[in-house]
Parts: structure tokens; sequence; C-alpha cells
């Protein structure tokens, strides 16, 4: 069971490293960093 | 075979024809380089995606699986997910200046020394790469002969050199060429292994089938070896020692989290929050292709018990699919397989020939560069990619270690020297340039010592741990760093003193501060 476990909790950290990122980019609302703006077109 | 082979050069046919197309879009040495900072989420995901999908992970791991069992999981799998998991941070701090450097060493160039006419610690940097690179895409030139010569039947020592043939026309892209070809080869592998995991689960009977062999069965490795074991396929540790699956693990997260070549990686997207979401989307759909490597894997133990003598575990994925997939299946599955191994190839000899162009050979060029000498530069740069392609074939002829372990030291080597550098560096304004020699230096020649003596202590750990306690003395037995050392990654608005010092690294200024 141990790596099943191991490889599932890499990716609740994953997610909350992202959430964390995330939510930190947008209390500052700088455009620049991605705040605010489509994140997928190629400019 | 003829459905190979048509698959084969259509695919090949693709590939040229994007490099050519990309080549005619590349303007700028930031372009070569980076792609020009402003790469959106649907290629930057596709591109990540692609660069986890090398050799050593389509091949390497259902490999490792099938002869060192679950543990496995921990070393190679569990290992990269949690480095891809760890990225988002990195990503956002790497890719929050205003200016966002261009390589790696160029990075530790401007944390470290950002005020030196020629950066010691830049070349250093730079030359660590070119001999990880080297490795790398000398690993995927192996795993491309592994397949061409089994789809083929030309022997493996002729087979690598078709290798070049792709190189000669995929070189000229830079940057944006591999990042194309790379979302397309992701998707390609992506619908491979899930065809060939479906053709092993329906041989096997399903997963319980494969568990319950995995955790009964004695056969040997290779065919007339000694019998393994009952159970110990089933078990963490396989047939790993302790030691050995910690530093596996550690070199293959905390060390891949911060390869020279995912921090390039991150100064590509076109802001800080795309960058951080391409690596968590990353992370959550590595899982639709680990999943079916792991069935690959684990399965193939129950198809076939030993593998014959005189071939690697590497064979093993080709092995499978060339004997009971579907000619179609197997077609694209192979053939994933070389597109991962020739775009991971051009990926890291791009990294090995940037070190040498741009941050070695670059730093002794006096005064402004023009464009006229971006456009030599970047001519220079694909004629360095070639030689050095020309030069890992060449080595590949003789291989010398599994892919995936091939993988693992150069994963650890790096994260032993550069892990506290980059992280300290992004987290901590008393970080310095004493700290960072002092690190890359302690971690390098204690992750060597271990490996090489086969230290009971896990390598990673005696290679990482002298680096943070050098690092740390350095850093508190000299002086605090400049503000334009670290301000770029602290600060959102920089002072114009930093702004210039970035604009004089970049060399697009001169030293009086005039633009050209």
């Amino acid at each position: 069971m141990i790596p099943w476990i191991m490889w599932a909790a890499t990716l609740v950290i994953g997610g909350i490293n992202c959430f964390v990122v995330c939510s930190t980019i947008e209390k500052t609302g700088e455009k620049r960093l991605g705040a605010s703006g489509s994140l997928f077109k190629y400019e | 075979m003829t459905v190979y082979v048509i698959v084969f050069i259509l695919y090949f046919l693709f590939m040229i024809v994007t490099a050519l197309a990309s080549a005619k879009q590349v303007e700028s040495m930031t372009d070569f380089t980076t792609g020009g900072h402003k790469m959106g989420l649907v290629l930057g995901v596709g591109t990540s995606l692609a660069t986890w999908l090398s050799v050593a992970s389509v091949m390497g791991v259902p490999g490792n699986l099938y002869s060192r069992g679950v543990a496995a999981v921990i070393g190679w799998v569990a290992g990269w997910f949690l480095a891809t998991a760890l990225m988002p941070l990195i990503a956002y701090k790497i890719r929050l200046p205003e200016m966002p450097t261009r390589t790696f060493p160029e990075f530790m160039r401007l944390r470290y020394e950002p005020f030196a006419t020629t950066s010691s610690l830049q070349l250093l940097v730079a030359f660590i790469m070119l001999v990880g690179y080297f490795i790398f895409s000398y690993i995927q030139v192996q795993g491309f002969g592994i397949v061409f010569s089994t789809v083929t039947g030309i022997p493996y020592e002729y087979a690598v050199f078709f290798f070049l043939l792709i190189l000669i026309f995929t070189c000229m892209g830079g940057f944006m060429s591999v990042a194309a070809t790379d979302t397309v080869n992701a998707i390609l592998i992506f619908i491979g292994v899930v065809m060939a995991a479906f053709t092993v689960l329906n041989l096997t009977g399903g997963f319980a089938n494969i568990m319950s062999t995995i955790n009964t069965t004695t056969a040997p490795t290779f065919e007339g070896g000694a019998p393994i074991d009952a159970g110990i396929l089933g078990t963490p540790l396989g047939t790993f020692g302790f030691s050995a699956l910690t530093s596996i693990f550690l070199s293959n997260s905390l060390g891949a989290s911060v390869a020279p070549h995912w921090i390039a990686r991150f100064m590509a997207p076109k802001n800080a929050k795309a960058a951080a979401l391409q690596m968590t989307l990353t992370l959550f759909c590595l899982v639709g292709i680990f999943i079916p490597l792991v069935t690959i894997g684990l399965g193939a133990k129950t198809i076939i018990p030993s593998l014959p003598q005189g071939k690697t575990t590497d064979y093993l994925f080709p092995m499978v699919i060339m004997e009971y997939c579907h000619p179609l299946v197997g077609a694209l599955a192979l053939t994933a397989i070389c597109a991962a191994a020739v775009s991971t190839a051009n990926s890291m000899l791009l990294h090995c020939s940037t070190s040498l162009v741009y941050d070695i050979k670059r730093q002794f060029n006096k005064g402004v560069q023009t464009e006229e000498d971006n456009n030599k530069t970047t001519k220079q740069l694909r004629i360095v990619i070639f030689s050095m392609g020309v030069l890992s074939v060449l080595c590949a002829v003789r291989p010398f270690t599994l892919l995936a372990m091939g993988f693992t030291y150069v994963y650890g080597a790096f994260g032993a020297a550069f892990f506290w550098p980059v992280i300290l560096g992004i987290t901590w304004k008393r970080m310095n340039r004493a700290g960072a020699y002092a690190s890359i230096i302690a971690g390098m020649i204690g992750f060597i010592y271990a490996t090489a003596t086969a230290s009971t202590i896990p390598a990673f750990l005696v290679g990482a741990g002298l680096s943070l306690a050098a690092c740390l003395i350095a850093v508190f037995a000299t002086p605090a760093p400049a503000l334009e050392a670290y301000e770029s990654f602290f600060v959102l608005n920089i002072s114009d003193s930093t702004r210039k010092v970035i604009h004089t690294i970049q060399k697009e200024i001169d030293e009086t501060g005039t633009a050209h």
C-alpha cells in the first residue's frame, strides 16, 4: 500500500501548492503576474 | 512491419515540417532560448508533459517495475510526481521578475553575481549543465536506438545513427519548435500507452491478476538467472536496499524539481500564474499516462515471466508491444517512444548548446550584443546542437547504464548541487554568492563520492546535507547580498538600478546605460 499512498499524496501536495500560489497572485491584483486576463492566448 | 514503417515515416515528416516552419519564426536570441517569455497555458502543459515523457519514463519505468516490483512506484513515479507537485511555487518565483532571465546559469548570475563583468558562477553552472544534459541526450539516443532496432531489425549499433537524420531538421527551430512537437508527442504517447495498457489488461485478465502474480512470482528477471524470493516484487522496498531506494526517491523528487531544464521551462510562460498552473495541470495529466505505464510494467511479469538473455529491461516495452499488440496500436506506441526520445534529446541538446554558446562563449564577447551578433549566436547554437548530437550518438553506440537509472544519477547530481542555491535564492534574501559557491561545490563532491563508494547513507542525503551545511556556514560568514541581487524575486516593482543590472547582464545596454 505504501507506494500507492505516496503517489496519491503527491497529488494532494501539488493541489495545495498551486492553490496557495494562485491565491497569492490574485491578492496582488497584478495583471503582469496573471491576476486577470487570459492564460491561454498566445501573445 | 509495413504499418510500423508507414507510421514512422509520417511522424518523421511531421517533425521535419514543424521544425522548418518554426525556424522561420525564430527572430531573436530570446525566441530561440525561451520562446520569448510568451507561452500560453495549453502549449505550456503540452511541452511540460512531453518533457516528463522521455525514454526514461516510457521505457525505463515499466522496465524497473518489471525487475524491481512496486518499489519502483516509490523511486520513480512518486519521486517525479513529488517533483512536479513542488514546482508551482518555484515556477512562480522564477517567473516573477519583470524581466525574466533566459537561462538557468543566467538566473544564478543575476541572483548571486549581478555586478560581475565575467561571472565565474555562470560559467561553473553552465559547465555542470553541459555535462548533465549531454548525459541526458545520450540516454535519449540510447532509447531511440533500442526502439528503432526492435522495430526494424537493424542492429542497435547502427540504429542509433538514424537519430541524426531527424536531428538535422529538428535543431533548426529552437525552443518553439521543441515546444510544438512536444505537445503533439504528448498526445501520441498518451494514445499509445493507454491502448497498450488495455492490451496488457486483456491478456492478463485484469489488475487483480497482475498483482497476484507480482505477489507470488519467483521468476528471475532474465532467463537462466536465480529465482527471486516469492512476494519480494510486491514489497515497498522490492529488490532495492533502503538507502538506494531513498536516494533514488530524493534524487527524482527534490533533485528533479530544481533541474535546470525545468527552471528554463518556468521562464517561458507568459506570466507567473501560467507558470504555476502549467505544472499543476501537468501533474494531474501525468496520472493518465503513468497508470497505463505502471499497468504495462507490472503486467508484463505475467505475460513474459523472464526476459531473454542479452536484453536489458529497457527492451521490455518495445518487446511487449511488438509481440502482443495490434500492429496499428504497436506502431502508435513505438512511434510515441521515438517521438519522446527525439524531442527530449532535442530539448536537452538545446540546453547543452545554450550553456556552451550563450552562458559560456557569449560572456567573453565584450560590449553590447547587436542583432547581427545575436543572429550569429543563434546559428552557432544550431551548429553546436548538431555537433553535440553526433557526439551523443557516438557515445550511445556503447550504452553504460539503464535509461531510468541514468536520469536518476543526473537528477541526483543536479539536486545535490542546485537545490539549496535555487530554493534559498528565491525564498531567503540573505542567501548570497559565497553560499551559492559553497553549496554547489560541496553538494556535487558529496553526491559523487557517496554514489561512487556506494555509501550506506543515501547518496542524495550526503550531497544535499553537505551542500546545506556548507551553504549556511558561508552565508553567515560573509556579508549580505546587494539589493540588486535579490530584488527581482521578492518585489513586484523593481528599482532602476536592478533594471539596469539585468539589462547589462543580458547585454542589451552598455556599461554607460545606453540602450541598443
